[in-house]
């Protein structure tokens, strides 16, 4: 098991530096990144079954000490991540193939090798035991992004970019300080060792580490009011970029602020964290209402989700943490399927902005399906898997008795849903703009291949909530083994 | 589940045209089945397991009050799809019939959960196939608007509905209807009356009525089928399947009551106001949900079985006089009281619909509305105290209403105003013959009453057992006192209702423009509140994540100990560290472009003597290198941008100056309180290094061996900055030189 726990981490990347090598032979990079995706897929498929049977599967890298090496974990929680995190872009990736080298698609020399490379970031991101290997992660995450962002060179990209890169620039150095704080104050980087000794420090120097953290890994996740890099640079991007990094990047963010947040016990931040949950939902929300195009809508769309997860973390207990574990399952897919029908409309319709675009409900009705679906889900209506999500969070809420977090969650259910009604109503009503003229496109072959990989993430979103039940008590168990950092600890040090 | 294959089926069907006939199917199906238990007293159940850690299931549960919804929600479902079959006449509906028809299968799960999830589940996809077919005419501005605030209205209810279902689960400790008991509490008080919110959005009560008659922009059969006969009826459903649980807590009947009748008496004021018959129609349903509304929550075995058979009453009668409107609107092409003439003559079979229709609607014998109406007042009689007087003032007055613009309705639509009588189209079979079918029931239910009586106790009594000496009298006797109330209502209304019928009043829509307005306000406030958050400038962006970060840093205050601080350990120490120190204000202070970049050299250089002087040689060769390739790569770099920053006004620069002194205080800070506390690994690295790193640089060590994945991930970094150079530079000149994107990045550095 552990020698497949290194393929997963080297492989895209080998796959990728053959990629940047091969020219103008394009075949060689499909088979490449399909091939290493795929593979990386099942890999995951098969530790998320071991991990569920036989327990947490522990990488020494070197097979050094826990105390000097590195070593790279996977428990529950990041198996579970990994596997829907792997199949997303394996889709986007197929998306892309049939996309490729439109004016919405990206340079497909760069972009499936760019895309393995985050792959790895992804992949090293979830695993890694160890906060400084999570830095090398974030870097590898965020200069492949950023150049993904940015290889078309259009004018509005480079700007975005540039908020983008230097924001999440500044985030790394504060990434750095922390590394350093935390090696003083604890004389180690491994996160098994840091959920022994994190604890035990003072108070003071206690919270400090983690709002210290919390301020890092919230400008990754883009909570409130570290966002302001999402919804600027996303939109710009080509179609599969931005489908890709909705769906994960921003949940790295999530996922580390999880695992390290309650590894290190710091259920004091809790208050603080409710409040800026509420706060990330409404802004990001209210963001969405005040868009006119379809993808500015979804974009901001991700940061009120993300106020979700934080809830669930923000309330420490096991109903709140397994919340958070299962939406951000739930919203990796969903999220990606909506980014996608968004590139779907831009290939058909030639723009994404509401006012240009109408009656597609009457002439796409396929389409129409694969936007409405995933729509209900993220605003959480029964019985798609954003309900399911969405109740798991209020129920933990109501339990734990917090109910300004509770109205809030709900309320802003309500304000998703009018933005989904505002595109829906722009996008698949009224009669479009006649007057502008869209030229009526010829479909390439490709087109089928992107509406086919659109449509079976949507079937895997759906799957997932008629699995709901299996997934809940696995996010359950996830969050029980976090919750009590004993499990962890014993498995990455003994 | 019918339902689902006859969905499938007719999106899957090749031609168009049969796409109705083949949707009736399946109510056809449920409606028969339905009607098979309404008999029989046996249960039947159904269960799904879906997440078993959070008690969510699929329920269901088909007593006999299941069984007399589901007929009322597929017997009329089987009528409309003949109706609508015979209303569009031709073109390709069968995107609409599928939708019409998950509505009908959503309907039906809703009557029949026995979960409170599956009912959510299934109340919010009413909502939303409700949502679609309001829009079906989705060129129209108007119908768009009016979808949007039904399901605005609806799905907030929904939500509201769900916040208490979740306390009420809470109080009751189970899911599951059937196995609830009664619950009184606070707790439940809360979620009683979250949960008539809910029911009153569903509804259309007060202040939630709003959306209904909006929701008459949607195609006749829909407005037939959701907004009259069935889906606004799921919250009288909801009221009744809560009263054996919330029923006892004290809010539940005093609130369900007021806003009930409120709802009655403001709905019929609206029906006798509005000049288009669809809108009369409309509002009239308002009106008659209220009634239910306050018969569903009084609670007394009476009330309950008076709400029972009015919801079954008014199913008959609403759908028969919507099809008739509508089969007049396609006809005519109008559904105006005022310019519609000579109908009376021109359409004599919707005349008669209305008639019958209409007489049961204003609970005159010998049609089945008479007796429900009846029950509805003798329970009010029953109620005693002042609140009893108060009930039944409300419910006389509502019903005289009710008579009132129904009479009006009748008289005004088949008036001849003079002149040319209205032009008609010929006669549709399919339009007409579900409506006449059902005004023909109106009689029949009521010649057949006691048979319905056998229907509509056993339903009640499911819901309040005391119900079940109540019967539906055909005659209850002249010494009955409602019956005279009764007879008063009828000539009370009529002689208004005649009055009313020669003064039509311009018509107005009052309220409904307060959702759209509260959705304009919420989209304008969220647009401000988007502009002052995401206003787009990056320095200002990254004062805000400063600000953080200092913020961050308050805690370690307090763990400073202030004893084990020292200056320095060397007085070289201090020399370079103020040259440090002074080179970073130089950096901050220099205009010129090329100046900055060299004193940023300085500061790199200081740091690597400090690095020397701490003993690491070998990390403070690798500064040095570093900071030549930058200072190198600025001066080449800036080669193509002005040669000095632009300036800044005072408070900006203040702005800046403040937050980059807090940020370097805030590290300070940290560094300097968790330094103290070192249980350093480095005796344990060093043993290490030598013995299995084989090397005596312990740098070297961990960057090629013990973290030599972090070194591979960092080369890779690089390789891939450096392609993302190359790409950027190449766009750049494939499109044409530089000038432009320069011009980009320089406003972007800004």
């Amino acid at each position: 098991m552990t020698a497949l726990v290194g393929l997963l981490v080297v492989v895209p990347m080998l796959a990728a530096a053959v990629g940047f090598v091969a020219g103008e032979r394009q075949w060689v990079r499909d088979i490449l990144t399909v091939g290493s995706l795929a593979g990386a897929t099942a890999i995951a498929g098969i530790l998320l079954a071991h991990v569920e049977s036989e327990g947490t599967v522990v990488l020494r890298v070197g097979d050094w000490d826990p105390e000097l090496g590195i070593v790279l974990v996977v428990d529950l929680m990041a198996a579970l991540v990994l596997l829907v995190a792997m199949a997303t872009i394996l889709v986007v990736q197929l998306f892309a193939i049939g996309q490729r080298r439109t004016a919405w698609g990206a340079d497909p020399q760069l972009s499936g090798p760019l895309l393995l490379v985050l792959t790895s970031g992804v992949v090293l991101a979830f695993l890694t035991g160890d906060l400084f290997t999570l830095f090398v992660a974030f870097e590898l995450i965020l200069v492949s992004s950023y150049v993904l962002l940015t290889h078309q060179g259009r004018r509005g990209q480079i700007r975005s970019g540039m908020t983008y890169v230097a924001m999440n620039l500044f985030a790394s150095t504060l990434f750095l300080v922390g590394l350093a704080i935390v090696y003083a104050s604890t004389g180690t980087v491994n996160l098994a060792l840091l959920a022994e000794r994190i604890p035990e420090l003072d108070d003071p120097l206690r919270w400090g580490i983690g709002l210290w953290f919390l301020v890092v890994f919230g400008t990754k996740a883009a909570i409130f009011p570290l966002f302001s890099w999402l919804p600027d640079s996303y939109p710009t991007a080509p179609t599969t970029i931005t489908a890709v990094f909705a769906g994960l990047l921003t949940k790295v963010g999530v996922y580390v602020l999880i695992r390290f947040h309650v590894l290190t016990g710091m259920d004091d931040l809790g208050p603080l964290i409710l409040t800026l949950a509420g706060l990330t939902m409404v802004i990001g929300v209210a963001g969405a209402l005040a868009q006119d195009d379809v993808k500015r809508i979804l974009s901001f769309h991700i940061i009120s989700q993300i106020g979700y997860m934080l809830m669930g973390l923000g309330l420490f207990t096991l109903a709140g943490i397994a919340g958070a574990i299962v939406f951000l399952v739930h919203h990796i897919p969903v999220k990606t399927v909506l980014f996608l029908v968004g590139g779907l409309i831009e290939e058909r319709e030639g723009t994404s902005a509401l006012d240009k675009i109408g009656g597609l409900a009457q002439r796409q009705p396929l389409l129409a399906v694969l936007f409405a679906l995933p729509a209900l889900s993220l605003a959480g209506i029964p019985p798609f898997s954003g309900f399911v999500a969405k109740l798991a969070l209020v129920d933990a809420g109501i339990e734990k008795v917090v109910v300004p977090i509770v109205v809030i969650a709900l309320a802003n259910s309500v304000l998703t849903l009018v933005s989904m009604v505002k595109i829906w109503t722009g996008v698949f009503w009224g009669s479009g703009d006649d007057e502008s003229a869209t030229p009526i496109r010829i479909l390439r072959p490709g087109h089928r291949l992107m509406v086919g990989a659109t449509a079976v993430a949507l079937i895997a979103s759906l799957a997932i909530a008629a699995s709901f039940g299996p997934l809940w008590d696995l996010g359950e168990r996830a969050a029980a083994d976090l919750l009590d950092s004993r499990a962890y600890i014993e498995a990455v040090v003994s | 589940m019918s339902h689902l294959v006859g969905v499938v089926a007719v999106l899957s069907l090749p031609n168009p045209r049969p796409a109705f006939v083949v949707a009736l199917a399946a109510p056809l199906v449920s409606a028969a089945w339905a009607a098979s238990k309404l008999s029989g007293g046996e249960v039947d159940t159904a269960r799904l397991d879906w997440v078993e850690g959070l008690d969510l299931a699929f329920s269901f549960r088909v007593g006999p009050l299941g069984a007399l919804l589901a007929v009322l929600v597929s017997g009329i479902g089987v009528l409309i799809f003949v109706y609508g079959h015979g209303y569009f006449g031709g073109g390709d509906r069968r995107g609409f019939a599928a939708t019409l028809l998950a509505f009908s299968g959503s309907m039906l799960g809703l009557v029949w959960a026995d979960d409170v999830w599956t009912l959510f589940l299934f109340w919010e996809a009413t909502s939303v196939t409700s949502f679609l077919l309001v829009g079906t005419k989705s060129t129209d501005s108007t119908a768009v608007t009016a979808a949007r605030r039904a399901l605005l209205v609806t799905v907030a209810g929904g939500l509201v509905l769900l916040a208490g279902l979740l306390v009420l689960v809470d109080v009751a400790g189970t899911a599951t209807l059937s196995e609830m008991g009664p619950v009184t509490g606070d707790q439940a008080t809360v979620a009683a009356v979250l949960v008539l919110v809910g029911a009153f959005t569903k509804s259309a009560q007060l202040p939630f009525h709003v959306w209904l008659p909006g929701a008459m922009a949607a195609p006749t059969p829909v407005s037939a089928y959701l907004h009259s006969a069935t889906m606004v009826k799921a919250g009288i459903v909801l009221i009744g399947v809560m009263h054996p649980v919330l029923g006892a807590v004290d809010i539940w009947s005093g609130l369900g009551v007021t806003v009930g009748l409120l709802t009655m008496f403001w709905g019929a004021i609206g029906a006798l106001r509005h000049a288009d018959a669809k809108l009369v129609l409309a509002w009239g349903t308002v009106s008659q949900l209220g009634l239910m509304t306050a018969m569903m929550s009084l609670g007394s075995g009476k009330a309950i079985f008076a709400a029972v058979s009015l919801v079954v009453a008014h199913a008959v009668f609403k759908a028969a006089l919507f099809m008739a409107v509508g089969e007049i609107d396609i006809r005519t092409g109008s559904r105006d009281l005022r310019s519609l003439s000579g109908l009376r003559a021109s359409m004599p079979v919707a005349f008669w619909v209305m008639v019958f229709a209409g007489l049961s609607m204003a609970g005159v014998p010998p049609l089945l509305g008479f007796p429900a109406k009846e029950a509805a007042i003798e329970a009010s009689l029953n109620e005693s105290g002042a609140s009893g007087d108060l009930i039944l003032a409300g419910v006389t007055i509502g019903s005289v209403l009710t008579v009132a613009y129904t009479t009006r309705l009748v008289l005004a639509l088949f008036s001849d105003k003079g002149g040319e009588p209205t032009e008609v189209a010929p006669f549709r079979w399919a339009a007409a013959a579900p409506s006449v079918l059902l005004s023909v029931l109106g009689v029949v239910g009521y010649v057949l009453a006691p048979s319905v009586t056998d229907w509509v106790v056993p339903a009640a009594a499911t819901l309040e057992t005391k119900s079940a000496g109540y019967a539906l009298l055909r005659w209850p006797g002249l010494d009955s006192t409602a019956f005279w109330i009764s007879m008063g209502i009828v000539a009370g209304g009529a002689i208004i209702g005649a009055a009313a019928a020669r003064h039509s009043s311009p018509p107005e829509t009052v309220g409904a423009n307060n959702v759209d307005r509260l959705v304009d306000r919420t989209l304008d406030l969220a647009k401000w509140i988007t502009g002052r958050v995401q206003h787009g400038s990056l320095p200002i962006y990254l004062v805000v994540m400063a600000l953080a970060a200092s913020l961050a840093v308050i805690p370690f205050l307090g763990s400073i100990d202030a004893d084990q601080l020292h200056a320095w350990d060397r007085p070289l120490q201090a020399g370079m560290g103020t040259t440090v120190v002074a080179a970073a204000i130089a950096v901050a202070v220099i205009r010129s472009r090329i100046g900055a970049a060299l004193a940023l050299g300085v500061v790199g250089l200081g740091v690597s003597a400090l690095f020397l002087i701490q003993g690491a040689p070998d990390l403070a060769l690798t500064q040095l290198l570093v900071e030549t390739v930058i200072v190198v790569g600025f001066v080449i770099g800036l080669g193509g941008l002005t040669t000095q920053f632009p300036a800044n006004g005072f408070v900006w620069r203040s702005v800046r100056i403040g937050t980059a002194v807090l940020a370097g205080a805030a590290v300070t800070a940290a560094l300097l309180a968790s330094a103290e506390n070192t249980p350093s690994n480095r005796e344990a690295l060093v043993a290490v290094a030598v013995d299995e790193g084989g090397g005596n640089n312990l740098v070297n060590v961990i960057l090629t061996d013990l973290r030599a994945l972090d070194t591979l991930g960092e080369v890779v970094v690089l390789v891939v900055a450096a392609m993302g150079v190359l790409a950027l530079s190449r766009a750049d000149t494939a499109r044409g030189g530089g000038a432009p994107l320069s011009d980009d990045v320089r406003k972007g550095r800004r």
